[in-house]
Formats: C-alpha cells, structure tokens, sequence
C-alpha cells in the first residue's frame, strides 16, 4: 500500500497514517519512525513559521506512532492477556450479566457452528492467516520450532556447498594450496592486493578458499592485511 | 439421454471444474455470468451436484460466505486427520474473544467503548486478537467524541463458521430464550 504524503499538509498525513495503522492497513513494525522525524524536520525548515500548538501535536501523534509500533515489535503481555480472560465472570454486576447473557449463548452457538465446519475440509490456499490467540504459547513454540528447521535445513546445505568446495579434488583450490600460494607470491612481491590475487582466476570457490587461506594466514601471524582507504583494495603483505 | 439433460450434465461439469479449483466459496452470480446460464439454472444444478456427492463421494458442496465451496464430507474428518493433521480450519480463540465476537456479529457496525460496556470489561487485547485473526475488521469511525473506530464482522468469519449470511444467526430474542448458561 502506498500512502501518498503532502508536504504542504504534514499533519493531515500523520494522521492518515495513525489511522491506517489502527485499522491495520498496515503493519506497524514497517513504519520508519525515524524516516518520518527526518521528513518533519524537513518540513519545518521549510515552514516560514512554527507554532508550539503544532509542533505539540506532533510529539502527540508520534508518540501515538511509536506506541503502535513498540505493540507490533514486542510480544505482548501473556499474564495480562490471562488477567483479562479471567476478569469477565469476577468484575460483571448481575445487570451487565443480563445485557450480556444472549451473546454468551451466541458465543456457544457460534462455538458448535465452528465445531460443524471444523468437520469439512477445503482446498488451502497456502496463504491462510494462522488462527491464534495473542499470548498463545503453543503456537508460538510451534511457529518458533517450524522456523528453526527451515533455517537449519537451509544452513546445512550452505555447509554442505561449504564442504564441497574444501574437498574439491583440484589442489590448487584446496585452502593449504591456496595458502602456499599466497605466501610463494609475497616472497616474490613484497606486498600485493586482493585484487591482484584474484586475478589468476576467477569461480566461486577459488574466491572462497584464497579470502580462508588470506584469513587463516592473518590469525597464523603470516601476513598483514590493510585496507588503505575505504572501499579501496586490500593489501597482504609478510609480517616482519 | 435427452437434449435437455444432456445440457444439464455438461453445466454440471464445468460447475464441478470451477468449485474444484476455488480455493474460496463461489458465488452463484459468478457462476452464472462465467457458464452464460441464468442464477435459476445454477442453483438447481448445484443442488443436483450436492446430492450425487453426498450420496456416492468423499466430498459434498458446502454453502458458506454468500458461495459454494467443494469440501470433504463432515464423516471422514478423522481420516484427513490422520492424513494430514495439520489440514484444517480450527480456531484458537479463547471464550472471551468468542463472546467479543458474538457482540460483534449482533451489534455490528460498534465501538470499543460500547462492547467494553456490554462486557463490563476492558476488550482492546481480545479486538487485538480478532483483527489479527480477520475474523474482524475496522469499518469506519462513529461521528462523535474522539470518532471511535467501528468494528465489524468480515467473509472469513462466515467461512469460519460455515454462515452463508448473518441472517442465519438466531435472533436476539431466540438467545434470550435459550436456557441456562452454566
């Protein structure tokens, strides 16, 4: 969803965007707080004059949009979810009872509807919005477990890629390979940058294991590795 | 097998082949503008296709949401279970938030404040967990003091709870004559 922002009107736009966030139009957690502090800074550099009436608003309605965004960041609170469970039958008078007694029977009704149409299967999209109550622990070991295995499943066959290119059969792409190589080519040159070592060849796992043979040489007290400007080239040079 | 018939059974077919892809309840006015056959037509031709499936398949038509949606026979639950336990349409919802939407499915468009006046009870984290759920939606503002958000019922509640429309929940007067809740 895009929210179209006009500069002339900050206010109004501030509080469509609090709007859509009750709504829950958006997601809370995707709003950049800081990104609309800057995009109101701007605006009050460009106002020609500044009324505390409306810089107060502001603090108001961001401290409104840093709340909803601190809800949606942190879980939220079991034992007050639980508190409020249980306050239902211990707070209500008999009046409020009364008021309240045909939706208690809907809520059962609506309980064995649920039951009957819990009973007949359909096609999933594969996109169904998980059914939870906040604060429930169950589904969210579950969720945090389902998680965990994905990115385990996905990590061991990084590590697997990992293993396949430390034991490929070319010894010159092996990292104690690559190691003498480095340190035959110091002996040479006193000094040489990453970029000239990578020129030999280029792949995937010559890459890989020449920046393991430059890292382990370093941790050996080998070689030192400087970086003489920022973004610029890495220099390997023998240690004295 | 007479012309007529013949017709029948082939609008009969391609309502099967609709519905089967669907993951969402189809309306007959979809069914109609799509097939060119009149509502008439496809509802009968519906009711046909529910009663061969009931009688002799696994699966039947079940009229939720304003649609119709092919699903498993009620019976045979425990065999999909078994297949696959994590097929299903379960809700998770606590009493609280099954009373909170009772007073919503009545009382709809509400605010806050007036489902907290009903219950007697603060209701933000249980509305929290119905919006999450879709089972509600914010539908507007009242006019008033501070234009509280109204709340509403959405599809995925009468999906939820196999409703063709609100108007198949009893009245408030059949609630109130139903007997002692414990």
């Amino acid at each position: 969803m895009t929210v179209e922002i006009d500069h002339d009107n900050f206010y109004d736009t501030l509080t469509t965007l609090i709007n859509l966030l009750e709504s829950r139009k958006i997601d809370a957690s995707h709003v950049s707080v800081s990104e609309i502090v800057k995009v109101y800074a701007d605006y009050l550099l460009r106002s020609d004059k500044m009324s505390l009436g409306d810089v107060a608003e502001f603090l108001a309605t961001a401290a409104a949009l840093v709340l909803s965004k601190v809800r949606a960041l942190f879980p939220q609170g079991i034992e007050e979810d639980e508190g409020e469970q249980d306050a239902i039958s211990d707070k209500n008078d008999a009046s409020t009872m009364e008021a309240l007694y045909p939706y208690k029977v809907a809520a059962i009704f609506l309980e064995v509807l649920h039951y009957r149409r819990s009973k007949h299967y359909t096609r999933q999209t594969g996109e169904l919005r998980p059914f939870y109550e906040v604060g429930d622990l169950y589904f969210l070991a579950s969720l945090w477990w389902s998680l965990i295995g994905n990115a385990s499943a996905k990590n061991q066959s990084l590590q697997q890629d990992i293993i396949d290119l430390m034991t490929e059969d070319n010894p010159e792409e092996t990292i104690e390979a690559r190691m003498e190589d480095i340190k035959n080519s110091l002996l040479n040159h006193k000094e040489v940058t990453l970029l000239e070592l990578l020129s030999d060849k280029t792949g995937k796992s010559f890459v890989v294991s020449t920046i393991i043979a430059l890292l382990e040489l370093a941790r050996l007290g080998i070689i030192y590795l400087k970086q003489r400007q920022q973004f610029g080239d890495i220099y390997v040079g023998l240690k004295p | 097998m007479s012309d007529s018939s013949r017709e029948t059974g082939e609008i009969a077919r391609k309502i099967e082949a609709i519905l089967f892809v669907s993951t969402e309840p189809v309306k007959i006015t979809e069914l109609s503008s799509t097939l060119s056959v009149s509502e008439e037509v496809v509802e009968e031709v519906l009711r046909q296709i529910k009663v061969h499936y009931d009688s002799q398949h696994g699966f039947t038509l079940i009229n939720v949401a304003g649609g119709w949606q092919m699903a498993t026979a009620s019976d045979l639950s425990d065999v999909i279970e078994s297949y696959n336990s994590s097929y299903g349409y379960r809700l998770r919802l606590s009493k609280a938030a099954m009373e909170t939407l009772a007073i919503i499915a009545y009382k709809q468009p509400i605010t806050r404040a007036e489902i907290e006046e009903l219950r007697g009870v603060r209701s933000d984290k249980v509305l929290e967990t119905l919006l999450s759920s879709g089972l509600i939606r914010v539908a507007g503002r009242k006019k008033g003091t501070g234009s509280p958000l109204l709340y509403r019922t959405t599809q995925e509640f009468l999906e939820a709870f196999g409703l063709n429309s609100l108007s198949e929940l009893p009245t408030e007067e059949e609630l109130r004559n139903e007997g002692n809740i414990s």
